[in-house]
């Protein structure tokens, strides 16, 4: 093998290794009206300070599988230490009627199944399971 | 026909809900609670000839059932129910919290049955469940009624709640039965006045800070005379007034709060209380260090809360380390150190809560 053949090698490993490292993205059910949010806005839903929708439909939340690295950027961006941290997070909200139960960890396919069920649904998946549904993906600012 | 068809229109021109929302959907409970069990050991020094006295203790501290159900898109039900021992040793049933909600939006839901009076940041935050707050009991100012507490913690009647200006500004308001005849009745199923306990509560929590809380509270209430009882023969119009302060963001919880009580009583006269507290607590990684001030101030004489026990001017303060040893279980060692007309004690917890 010679040197340019070696380096084109590499060079398309490196681009089929990057196009396999899936994007998380953020969807929503289509008939909610919402074209996107901010970052702050995200962690508002997620930590349950906002709980409907400006049509006044409640927000469902759906989180990503345990472990994930969507959960992880997840985390990341609401700046929540940990899914304990939010498991508690979670149960105190409940205690304070803020929301009626945990959302459920879901993998990326059943997310966005349950995404396309409920109009006021959210979720986190990576964007090839996004665009395998029939949901919105929507612009987060600064994600 | 022209006035049942304006009747008809007028109803569901009020009433729109009952033209939009239908259908059954598929109830649903979750059920949580919480627990806490403990060791207690204590000095007493009591002031004249009474002396020490130390006491030692385990102490079951009961179990807090904590069920709800969204029974639909806007109705949804919390009970929350505890199963507590008396010092006695007997066992006791208490439904603390049942309230039916209904929930408009983000700036109104509306619930009804027995909660939490909107009567400052503690009392709306941390209910029975010892689990969820810092330290192993609550403020002096807030105890429960039955625990000696003097404000009125539990309402039986209607909440209105939700948050305007974008969620900046929260409240909650109450109309409800009101006081009982004593400190510790709760009106349940019948109010022994015609009038009744009026509340609101206000809470500014600024969008540029995070977990920033200021507020302020008001309750009017005329509480019912209890002629058995002397000095009790006329009614007592109570008013409380309060303002709290919080900033709660990881990993600081500051919290301040205080509370005035003016009672007019037609034959005993006007007697003004206050409590107040200061927490501060920071949490490094499962260990959160905490300190609290408590001060307890009441007027002597009024006919209220005359021979309460333990309710005197007091000073407390609380000094502790609570222990996140798994997501639901903690461990928190305490020392208090109470001032009062009299008495001083000394007293150290250690306190297992957890929640499931």
């Amino acid at each position: 093998m010679t040197a340019k053949t070696f380096i084109s090698a590499i060079c398309v490993a490196l681009l089929v290794a990057s196009s396999a490292v899936a994007e998380a993205v953020v969807i929503v059910n289509k008939a909610n009206p919402v074209k996107g949010v901010s970052l702050k806005d995200l962690g508002k839903l997620y930590k349950g300070k906002r709980r409907r929708w400006i049509d006044g439909t409640p927000v469902k939340l759906v989180l990503p599988q345990s472990g994930s690295s969507e959960m992880a950027k997840l985390l990341s961006a609401i700046g929540i230490k940990s899914e304990e941290a939010l498991s508690r997070l979670y149960l105190k909200l409940i205690y304070q009627q803020k929301i009626q139960s945990e959302p459920s960890k879901l993998d990326a396919s059943s997310a966005v199944k349950a995404v396309m069920a409920d109009k006021g649904a959210i979720a986190v998946v990576d964007d090839s399971a996004a665009s395998g549904g029939d949901v919105r993906v929507i612009k987060v600012d600064g994600l | 026909m022209r006035r049942k068809a304006l009747m008809l229109g007028l109803l569901f021109g009020i009433f729109p809900i009952a033209s939009v929302y239908a259908g059954p959907q598929k109830l649903a409970l979750d059920l949580h609670g919480f627990g806490h069990v403990q060791y207690d050991v204590e000095q007493v020094n009591l002031d004249g000839p009474g002396g020490k006295d130390t006491s030692n203790n385990f102490a079951n501290g009961g179990v807090d059932l904590f069920i709800t159900s969204q029974l639909s898109d806007r109705f949804s039900f919390l009970n929350e129910t505890v199963f507590e021992f008396t010092d006695e040793g007997e066992s006791t049933l208490d439904v603390e919290r049942l309230l039916l909600k209904f929930s408009q939006s983000e700036q109104f839901n509306l619930a009804a049955g027995r909660g939490h009076t909107a009567l400052g940041y503690w009392n709306q935050r941390f209910h029975h469940g010892t689990w969820l707050q810092t330290t192993t009991d609550r403020p002096i100012i807030y105890l429960f009624e039955d625990d000696g507490g003097i404000l009125p913690v539990h309402f039986v009647g209607l909440e209105a709640s939700g948050a305007l200006a974008d969620g900046q500004l929260a409240y909650t308001a109450n109309v409800a039965n009101g006081r009982g005849k004593i400190t510790d009745e709760v009106q349940l199923t019948t109010d022994a006045n015609n009038s009744k306990m009026v509340s609101l509560m206000l809470t500014y929590q600024p969008e540029a800070v995070e977990d920033f809380g200021v507020g302020a509270n008001i309750v009017w209430d005329r509480i019912p005379s209890d002629p058995a009882t002397p000095g009790r023969a006329s009614q007592i119009d109570e008013l409380i007034y309060g303002f709290h302060i919080y900033y709660t963001g990881y990993p600081w919880e500051l919290i301040g709060e205080i509370q005035f009580v003016n009672h007019d009583d037609d034959a005993a006269g006007t007697f003004d209380h206050y409590g107040a507290y200061a927490q501060i607590a920071y949490s490094i990684d499962s260990w959160k260090p905490y300190y609290r001030y408590d001060r307890l101030s009441i007027e002597s004489g009024d006919p209220f809360f005359t021979g309460l026990p333990g309710v005197e001017d007091s000073d407390q303060h609380t000094v502790g380390i609570r222990w996140d040893l798994e997501a639901y279980v903690a461990l928190k060692f305490e020392y208090r150190f109470l001032d009062t007309d009299s008495e001083e004690s000394h007293a150290g917890t250690v306190q297992a809560s957890f929640a499931f």
